[in-house]
């Protein structure tokens, strides 16, 4: 992997420059979509609220949860997939890929339609259930031969684990079609229609989840490279496992319980930001943070302005840039660091 | 010599011989495939009885349910046969030439290549040219699929596993484009996108059966006719090619072959998951020695599971009426799951 920026100095510049890109569309995800608004409404909205001026309201209830939840989730996103990566030791291992995504949704789905809970505050709870769940699931799969865990097992087990989620998923939905209305958007993932206090309910978890990443970013380097040299330094590895996977865990299945199924900004993020800044994890996670909230703000954006005033589906436009990537990365085979994918995870 | 039948020709310029328990175990499989298909037409939303679906068969005598049976159940049990049918010798085909029992032409995106031609046609041309001519689009979108993957396998560093992943990224590819056209078009609910992407049995008529029937047994004779070059090849590359077969050429034909069979059966029902992948393991569990049977055998199996599934799916859960596909995959994704499993050391 080559990198962009080499210096430490350059490094901080770059990242102070993405937070300034990241304000930049937190604007525009405010001014823009099916009616474009000026920055003098907003600062009229700020100064002088009225409770009966249109153009405030949808500012206010509409696209500022949009912003608040796109900045939040898509950060989480790609952190979770940060972390997956690192742990599967496979390019391709993002939350999406590994049925991670589908196990949360899935256990959602079964809780929301057959139990009738609607209240975020406990769905959460479920949502972090399904991922670990799914997680455990694909880890068992893919650990199952003499030949010990290869990455592309991990993957193939992430792949099978996936559409099983997937296909029981659709077969509870079925039984129930009158339950379909109100789980439909975990199925296609959305932003549109979420109101704030969903993202209040679950905004904690993936705030103390995000920064205890970034600061870990030391112990994940020695994790990284490779777990008899992390034991030889003296690190606990089965407890950074633990804590990796809890990590993952709360942030992916918290952001999926808000917007729903996500796919791929956990896979394209922290390539991006590997070819950014290089394989430190001292400079990946917070280059990860900004780039994902970047990331899905200009994806919800484009999803008002490419066809107005419909709206595309939040996953659809994700899949798009996303999918072409992964073939990409199955292409070269993700080779890092003299690593090939066929070869086998010393455990 | 007591369990084969030798078959010569007076000159021997033919001979072959015949295990007898393949056979007898391919006759099996076909009784069932009829047993199924009259369960099938007898068995509804109300029964009609044995002696009148034979003579509305034969045409013997008028009978009451001549709707219900004629224009409803028949089209929808023999389309149900040649789907089923036409997926599963597709299955066989692509495993067989990529050499990877987690091959199948939906899982590697080549359904959903052929879907999203279809889709488009449907929403952008059928107006001028007719819908009779969807078969055609699909076919079309198949042979370009498998052409990339094809390009890509053509890749000195690609192992048959990476085959199967890029694919896999196609797949997800071709469904984000799928959703998108349905989406943005104004002809097609969401209900609909939802069935194409599933794959169902809904409102086939006569018209689209008997074409897909007689595409499907011209394209079967070819295929057997040729059986001994797919033989040959299941010996390996360098094996094949001493005994005088051009595998390049072979590949192509072979593979174009299991484009025009998924075109066909994608135009007709849509997206039907897993048979393709499932259907070749069974019947080889069956059949060990003959292609000949092999090839009749996988196709009556994947005939049975589709006509079952489309039946489970009519009689489960009345009055709804499910897309098949939600079992085919139901029953699939814990099916691949077992094969990594069994596969665990060959990766």
């Amino acid at each position: 992997m080559v990198q962009l920026v080499k210096q430490n100095k350059g490094k901080i510049f770059g990242l102070f420059f993405l937070i300034v890109l990241l304000f930049v569309c937190m604007l525009s995800s405010l001014l823009f979509g099916s009616t474009h608004y000026t920055l003098a409404d907003i600062y009229s909205m700020i100064t002088s609220f009225n409770a009966n001026d249109l153009t405030h309201i949808i500012i206010w209830k509409e696209r500022f949860p949009r912003m608040v939840i796109a900045v939040a989730t898509g950060a989480s996103l790609a952190v979770a997939g940060v972390i997956s990566q690192l742990l599967t030791r496979n390019p391709l291992g993002s939350p999406s890929v590994l049925g991670i995504n589908s196990g949360s949704i899935f256990f959602i789905v079964v809780f929301v339609v057959l139990f009738k809970v609607s209240d975020l505050n406990i769905i959460v709870y479920f949502a972090f259930l399904g991922a670990l769940v799914a997680a455990i699931l694909v880890y068992l799969l893919g650990s199952l031969s003499y030949s010990g865990t290869t990455s592309l097992k991990i993957i193939l087990a992430g792949i099978a684990v996936n559409a099983m989620f997937v296909s029981f998923t659709q077969i509870i939905l079925l039984m129930n079609q009158k339950g379909m209305n109100d789980v439909l958007f975990w199925m296609a993932g959305t932003i549109s229609g979420r109101t704030l206090d969903m993202i209040i309910a679950v905004l904690p978890f993936l705030f103390i989840s995000l920064i205890s990443t970034c600061f870990l970013g030391r112990s994940m380097n020695v994790y990284a490279s490779g777990e008899s040299i992390a034991k030889g330094l003296g690190q606990n590895v089965m407890l950074m496992k633990l804590t990796l996977l809890v990590l993952m865990v709360v942030l992916a299945g918290g952001s999926l319980a808000v917007i729903g199924n996500i796919a791929f900004v956990g896979l394209i993020i922290p390539h991006l930001a590997k070819s950014l800044v290089g394989n430190s994890y001292v400079w990946l996670t917070p280059y990860s943070t900004v780039l994902g909230s970047i990331f899905l703000l200009a994806a919800d954006i484009s999803t008002r302005l490419i066809n107005p005033p419909a709206e595309i589906p939040l996953g659809v436009i994700t899949a798009f840039i996303g999918a072409p990537f992964f073939i990409y990365i199955a292409f070269k085979g993700g080779r890092e660091r003299g690593k090939s994918m066929d070869r086998s995870i010393e455990t | 010599m007591e369990n084969r039948w030798i078959v010569r020709s007076k000159h021997e310029n033919v001979s072959f011989f015949m295990i007898k328990k393949d056979v007898y175990k391919t006759i099996a499989v076909l009784v069932s495939l009829l047993f199924v298909m009259l369960v099938g037409l007898m068995v509804g939303s109300d029964i009609i009885p044995f002696h009148e679906v034979i003579q509305y068969t034969f045409h013997i005598a008028p009978i009451e349910n001549e709707f219900a049976l004629g224009e409803l159940r028949m089209p929808r049990v023999l389309s149900g046969m040649i789907v089923g049918a036409s997926l599963a010798v597709a299955g066989l085909i692509v495993q067989g030439i990529i050499r990877n029992p987690l091959a199948s032409p939906d899982v590697i995106g080549v359904t959903g290549g052929a879907s999203v031609c279809a889709v488009l046609f449907l929403t952008y041309f059928s107006d001028a040219l007719g819908v009779q001519w969807t078969p055609i689009f699909a076919v079309i979108g198949a042979i370009m699929t498998f052409f990339i993957i094809y390009l890509f396998s053509l890749h000195p560093s690609i192992t048959a596993n990476r085959i199967v992943l890029i694919g896999i990224g196609l797949a997800t590819l071709a469904n984000a484009v799928v959703m998108y056209i349905l989406v943005t078009s104004a002809s097609f609910s969401s209900e609909q996108a939802y069935l194409w992407l599933t794959g169902s049995l809904y409102g086939v008529n006569w018209l689209q059966t008997i074409s897909i029937l007689v595409s499907f047994v011209v394209l079967f004779f070819i295929i057997m006719w040729l059986k001994r070059k797919f033989e040959l090849y299941s010996y390996g590359d360098s094996v094949a090619e001493q005994l005088g077969l051009n595998l390049r050429r072979f590949r192509i034909i072979f593979l174009f072959f299991s484009a025009l069979l998924c075109g066909l059966s994608v135009s007709i029902a849509g997206g039907i998951g897993f048979i393709g992948l499932l259907t070749p393991h069974i019947s080889r569990r069956i059949v060990h020695h003959h292609t000949s049977l092999l090839f009749i055998t996988t196709a009556g199996i994947g005939a049975i599971l589709v006509v079952l599934a489309d039946w489970i799916a009519r009689i489960a859960f009345q009055p709804l009426d499910i897309p098949v596909g939600v079992f085919t995959s139901g029953i699939g994704a814990p099916f691949f799951i077992y094969l990594l499993i069994k596969n665990r050391n060959s990766f």
